[in-house]
């Protein structure tokens, strides 16, 4: 098991954070650099708590699957190198990252308001008032950043378990 | 496509809770006689409600210059069926209702009608015309998937329309609705069809058999037992 990727993202996730957090000025450190529209801030904060939480899961997944064969067989560990990653997810992985830069090209001054919000608006415009307020727990601005990257985060370390889980079974099936 | 709490008034909400009730309840039943048959595919049953999970909290710009999310539902209508695909919706729903006051309680049944309902069918219709005319698996996921996020927020402004006709008349309310949803969620949906494309391709590669004993895809299993096994 190859250990270096995941201590790369380890350090690198959390520095990465760290920098978005002090640049948008949340800290005393720095005054705020950086202003981006409420939803693409928060867009940042659950992606990183998808990569991060998918690096866990994935580890433990690999390490699981693993582990589950290593006494079958001292196999020496397989060469796995580039070539292994196939051209055409790349491809596509970046088609869709491109596709959700180019709103940022095409429009920079945009507010980029949620079209949930956007619709209620519209609604209420034209003398439309709820007729029930929202009975829930109601977070403010931090606890909805929290609260959608816990989301993001429990769906991005089931998905990096069951990922390096099967990638696991089958690199060390291999020989 | 969230509908808010308290934005559909007196007889709608009780409708739509009404049609979604029987359907995420029969949702439930084939959830139990899937993990019975297929014990195995719990696993992937986690996947799917964990691809909901994070597409549903993606809160991603479109050109339009506004942003939305997409919704997940799809892919889990392909391999679960479209009654499954509602029961994780409203799972996903739930969460955000109670602790994110996105979407509401009294709004959960349209809210699930439009992404736990009208999205999975609109995937699962498209996803067996497809295999029918023996298109190759990618492009029908692609397909399937990109226009049941659309049809979701297509749902939801038909859904604002009938109930809050802003525009006066319902079908001039329905445009006005779906240029606030619809439009903007072109691009997300070719986004969310791509992803889609990528986990069905991992899964087919790593998890061929399983999805082939039921009765999702038919024989690549041959090809990948060769490539992954080859003993």
């Amino acid at each position: 098991m190859k250990y270096w990727p995941y201590l790369v993202l380890a350090v690198a996730l959390p520095t990465l954070l760290l920098l978005y957090i002090i640049s948008l000025g949340y800290t005393s450190l720095a005054s705020a650099v950086l202003t981006l529209p409420n939803e693409t801030e928060i867009l940042l904060f659950t992606v990183f708590a998808g990569v991060g939480a998918a690096t866990i899961g994935h580890f433990f997944g690999y390490r699981r699957a693993e582990r589950a064969t290593r006494n079958n067989a001292n196999k020496p560990e397989r060469k796995q190198g580039w070539k292994t990653i196939n051209l055409k997810y790349v491809a596509l992985i970046l088609a869709v990252v491109a596709l959700f830069i180019v709103p940022f090209i095409i429009n920079p001054s945009g507010e980029f308001g949620g079209t949930d919000g956007q619709g209620p608006e519209a609604i209420e415009g034209e003398g439309y008032t709820p007729w029930v307020e929202p009975m829930a727990y109601q977070p403010d601005a931090l606890g909805e950043r929290l609260l959608f990257s816990l989301q993001v985060g429990i769906g991005g370390a089931i998905l990096g378990y069951f990922v390096g889980h099967e990638m696991g079974k089958v690199a060390n099936k291999k020989d | 496509m969230h509908i808010m709490e308290g934005f559909l008034p007196h007889p709608w909400w009780e409708l739509w809770t009404i049609i979604a009730l029987p359907i995420v309840a029969y949702g439930v039943y084939r959830l139990s006689k899937i993990t019975k048959e297929h014990p195995e595919a719990k696993p992937l049953l986690a996947l799917m409600g964990a691809f909901i999970f994070i597409l549903s909290a993606l809160k991603l710009p479109s050109v339009t210059g506004s942003s939305s999310h997409p919704t997940g539902a799809g892919l889990a209508a392909i391999i679960f069926g479209p009654s499954v695909a509602s029961v994780l919706s409203v799972i996903v729903l739930v969460f955000q209702a109670l602790l994110l006051a996105h979407g509401g309680l009294t709004t959960l049944g349209a809210n699930t009608f439009s992404m736990g309902i009208i999205g999975p069918a609109i995937a699962f219709g498209i996803w067996i015309i497809g295999k029918k005319a023996r298109l190759p698996n990618s492009v029908v996921v692609f397909i399937a998937v990109a226009l049941s996020d659309l049809g979701t927020y297509v749902a939801t402004s038909a859904q604002l329309a009938l109930a809050v006709p802003i525009a006066g008349n319902v079908f001039d309310s329905f445009l006005a609705f779906g240029a606030i949803y619809a439009v903007t969620q072109i691009p997300l949906a070719i986004g969310e069809a791509i992803l889609a494309v990528l986990l069905f391709d991992f899964l087919v590669k790593y998890k061929g058999k399983l999805l082939s004993s039921m009765k999702v895809i038919k024989f690549p299993a041959l090809k990948v037992e060769k490539e992954v096994k080859p003993q």
